[in-house]
C-alpha cells in the first residue's frame, strides 16, 4: 500500500488524547468492584469486636485488592491505549490508502473503481464501514449500497471536516457497537477540499483482548488475595503466639504463680517483651518474698518482744519498809538491757541491772541465756561475787568472741538493811541520801571486766563485792548506759549529773517513793530527748528505804 | 556532746615488721562498728596481726565497738599479734576504765609508745 507519510505525521497526535480520555470510563469496573468491597468491609468494622487475626487479614486483603486493582487498571488502560493506537494507525493507513486511490476515480466519477476500493478496504475484518462523500456530504461510494446518494450522516457528536486534517472519533454504532471513526478530507492539489472519506474501525478486537487480559488479571489478583489471606493468617498466628504466651503468663501471675516463666522466643520486640516480662516476674517474686519475709520477721520480732517482756518482772517487789520502781525502754523491738528482782534465801532480795553489748534480737537472746543462769544460781547464793564469777565461767563457754554483758548485781539484806553489791564492768550504781542530799557511788575499785570476755583468771581476781549500810530515805538507783547516753537533738547526752539532779528533784526531800521518782526520771528523759529516736535501750531500777 | 553515725577510717602505716596503724575518726556506734569491722577484718586476712588503732579523733565507742576490739584482741593474739589502742579521748577512756579493759587491751598515750611496745615484743 502506498502511503503518504506527510499525512500520518499529524494524524496520530490527537488520537491518544481522545482515546485516553474517553476510554478511561469503561475501564472502570475494577474500581467499582473495589469500591463496593470497601463499603462492605466498612460496615462490619466499628460494631463488633474482632480479633487481631481477622483485622489483620482484612487489612491485608484490602491492601492486596487495592494494589492489584490499581495495578491491573493501569496496565489494562495502557494496554487498551496501545491497542487503540494500533487499530487507529491501521485505520488511518487504510483511510489514507482509500484517499490516495480515490482522488482520480472521484474526479472522473468512476463509481465502480470507488466501489472496488471500498470493497477492498472492507476486506479488513476490523473495518465496520467505509464511505466516500462529496463536498456537499452526499455519499457516492459506501460499503452499503443503500447509503449511496443520500447525505452522509455523521456519527453523533462529530464535527465538520472544515480543515485539511484527519480526525478520529469513537462513537457507538447501532450495529457494530463502539467504533473508531476516521475521517479524512479529499484534498485536490493540497488546497481544495472536494469530498471526505470515513472509515469505521471496530473496537471489538480491542475489547476482546482487554477483556481477556482483564479476566487474567482478575484471576491473578484472586490468587494473590487468597495467597495473601492464607499468608496473613499464618503470619499473624505465628506472630501472635508470643502474645498468647504473654497472656497466659499474665494470667498465671494474676493467680499468684510467680514461678511462671514464658518460654524463650525469637529475639524480636515480642521476645524482648517476654524477657522483660520474665524479669518482672522474678523481681515481683523477690519483692513478694521480701515483703513476706519482712512481715514474718516483724511478727517474730513481736513474739520476741512479748517473750522478753515476759522475762522482765511483771510485778515490783512488795517488801515492808521499801518501795521499788522500774523503767524499761527498748530501742528496737527487742532490747539487750535487763533488770530483775528475785528472792535470795529467806530474807534477802537480789536486784540486778545488766546490759548486753549490742542491741536487737542477738542481744535479747544472750540476755535470756544470762537471765536463766542467773535465776538458777542466785537464789541459793548470798554472795553476789560468787554468782557473777560463776556466771562468767558459764557464759564464757557459750559466748562467741566479741560479746559481753555488763552487770550490776546487789543482794539486799532486808532485816539488816545492808547492800552487798558487785559490778562486772557496769555503770556505777548510786545511792542518794535524802537526809544529807549527797550521793554515794557504788563501784568497785579497781573496776571489774564485763562477763564473757576473760577466762584466764583476771575476771576472778577483779570481781569483788562491797557492802554498804542503808539509811532511812536512801534511794538506790541502778541504770544502764542508755540513760546517761540518751541524746537530745543538740546531740547532748543526758549524763550522770542530770541523772543525779533529776533523782534529787523528784525525791522531794524524801516525800516521793521509788515509783514516783522513776516516773519523774522517765518524764525528764522524754522531755530531754524530745522526738529524737534513741539508739540504745534504757533500763532503770530504783529502791527507796522508807 | 558527740556526733552520730559517721566514721572515717584510714590505714596509714604498714611497716616491714607487720605493724599496721589504723586511724579512726568519728563515732564507733552500732552502725559504724560494722564498717570498722570490715576494714580490720581485711587487715587480718592480709595476715597483719599487729594493729595499732589510733582513737585520737574518736568521740564515742559503743559496747558493740568495744566488743569488736575484744574479738580482734583474741584473733590477733592467736596469731602472736596484738591490738593496741592509742590516744583515747577522756570520754572514751572513762568507758574503757569502767569496763576494766586495761586488764586485757594495751593502751598508750602516743603511737610511738605503741610501736615501741610492739618492737620490744
Amino acid at each position: 500500500m502506498g502511503l503518504r507519510p506527510v499525512r500520518l505525521h499529524y494524524l496520530i497526535v490527537p488520537i491518544a488524547v481522545h482515546s485516553g480520555r474517553k476510554e478511561g470510563v469503561p475501564a472502570g469496573p475494577g474500581t467499582k468492584v473495589e469500591g463496593t468491597k470497601v463499603n462492605e468491609n466498612k460496615k462490619t468494622w466499628p460494631g463488633k469486636k474482632t480479633s487481631v487475626k481477622i483485622e489483620f487479614a482484612i487489612w491485608v486483603i484490602l491492601l492486596l485488592f487495592a494494589t492489584s486493582g490499581t495495578l491491573a487498571w493501569f496496565m489494562l488502560r495502557s494496554e487498551k491505549e496501545a491497542l487503540t493506537r494500533e487499530v487507529t494507525r491501521r485505520g488511518v493507513a487504510l483511510t489514507q490508502y482509500l484517499a490516495t486511490h480515490s482522488i482520480d476515480p472521484f474526479l472522473t466519477d468512476d463509481k465502480l473503481t470507488l466501489a472496488t476500493l471500498v470493497a477492498d478496504v472492507m476486506k479488513n475484518e476490523d473495518v465496520v464501514y467505509a464511505l466516500i462523500a462529496d463536498r456537499d456530504g452526499r455519499v457516492i461510494a459506501a460499503d452499503r449500497s443503500e447509503l449511496i446518494g443520500n447525505p452522509y450522516r455523521r456519527p453523533p457528536g462529530t464535527y465538520p471536516l472544515d480543515r485539511p486534517e484527519a480526525r478520529t472519533y469513537t462513537w457507538h454504532h447501532d450495529a457494530a457497537g463502539w467504533v473508531i471513526d476516521i475521517g479524512i478530507p479529499l484534498i485536490l492539489e493540497e488546497r481544495t477540499k472536494i469530498g471526505e472519506i470515513h472509515l469505521g474501525m471496530s473496537r471489538a478486537t480491542i475489547n476482546k483482548v482487554v477483556q481477556a487480559a482483564w479476566q487474567k488479571a482478575m484471576g491473578l489478583s484472586g490468587f494473590f488475595i487468597l495467597a495473601g489471606l492464607i499468608g496473613s493468617i499464618v503470619l499473624v498466628t505465628t506472630m501472635l503466639r508470643p502474645v498468647s504466651e504473654l497472656t497466659k503468663g499474665a494470667k498465671a501471675i494474676g493467680c499468684g504463680d510467680f514461678d511462671y516463666q514464658i518460654p524463650r522466643m525469637r529475639q524480636n520486640e515480642l521476645g524482648q517483651l517476654a524477657e522483660t516480662f520474665n524479669h518482672m516476674t522474678r523481681e515481683l517474686k523477690t519483692a513478694t518474698e521480701q515483703a513476706l519475709e519482712q512481715e514474718r520477721i516483724k511478727k517474730e520480732l513481736q513474739v520476741a518482744q512479748q517473750i522478753q517482756q515476759m522475762l522482765l518482772p511483771k510485778h515490783l517487789p512488795e517488801i515492808k519498809g521499801f518501795s521499788f520502781g522500774s523503767l524499761y525502754r527498748a530501742a528496737k523491738e527487742v532490747g539487750g538491757d535487763y533488770y530483775d528482782f528475785f528472792q535470795v534465801g529467806s530474807n534477802r532480795l537480789g536486784v540486778t541491772v545488766a546490759d548486753v553489748c549490742g542491741k536487737g534480737v542477738p542481744a535479747g537472746l544472750l540476755m535470756s541465756v544470762a537471765r536463766s543462769i542467773l535465776k538458777s544460781l542466785a537464789p541459793n547464793q548470798q554472795s553476789p561475787v560468787s554468782v557473777v564469777r560463776e556466771l562468767n565461767r558459764v557464759l564464757l563457754s557459750d559466748f562467741s568472741r566479741g560479746l559481753f554483758i555488763t552487770m550490776f548485781y546487789a543482794v539486799i539484806d532486808i532485816p539488816r538493811r545492808t547492800i552487798l553489791y558487785t559490778s562486772a564492768g557496769h555503770n556505777p550504781g548510786l545511792i542518794y541520801r535524802t537526809g544529807s542530799g549527797e550521793y554515794l557511788p557504788l563501784a568497785l575499785d579497781p573496776p571489774c571486766l564485763p562477763l564473757g570476755v576473760d577466762g584466764s583468771g583476771v575476771f576472778e581476781h577483779l570481781a569483788q563485792e562491797k557492802k554498804v549500810s542503808l539509811q532511812k530515805g536512801d534511794v538506790l538507783v541502778l541504770y544502764t548506759d542508755g540513760v546517761t547516753e540518751a541524746m537530745n537533738e543538740e546531740r547532748e547526752e543526758f549524763g550522770v549529773e542530770r541523772l543525779q539532779k533529776t533523782i534529787k528533784q523528784y525525791a522531794h526531800n524524801g516525800r516521793n517513793n521509788a515509783e514516783g521518782i522513776i516516773h519523774g526520771l522517765d518524764l525528764e528523759i522524754s522531755r530531754f530527748c524530745g522526738d529524737l529516736h534513741q539508739n540504745d535501750d534504757i533500763a532503770v531500777v530504783t529502791m527507796k528505804v522508807e | 556532746m558527740r556526733k552520730d553515725g559517721s566514721i572515717t577510717i584510714e590505714v596509714r602505716k604498714q611497716d616491714a615488721q607487720g605493724i599496721t596503724v589504723v586511724d579512726v575518726a568519728g563515732v564507733v556506734d552500732t552502725g559504724t562498728t560494722l564498717i570498722l569491722d570490715e576494714h580490720l577484718s581485711a587487715l587480718l586476712r592480709e595476715e597483719r596481726y599487729k594493729l595499732i588503732i589510733n582513737l585520737a579523733e574518736v568521740t564515742y565507742v559503743s559496747s558493740a565497738g568495744w566488743g569488736l576490739f575484744i574479738s580482734l584482741l583474741q584473733k590477733t593474739r592467736e596469731q602472736q599479734g596484738d591490738i593496741k589502742l592509742v590516744a583515747m579521748s577522756q570520754e572514751v577512756r572513762n568507758v574503757f576504765n569502767m569496763l576494766a579493759f586495761s586488764n586485757l587491751i594495751s593502751a598508750y598515750l602516743t603511737e610511738e609508745e605503741a610501736v615501741a611496745a610492739f618492737r620490744q615484743g
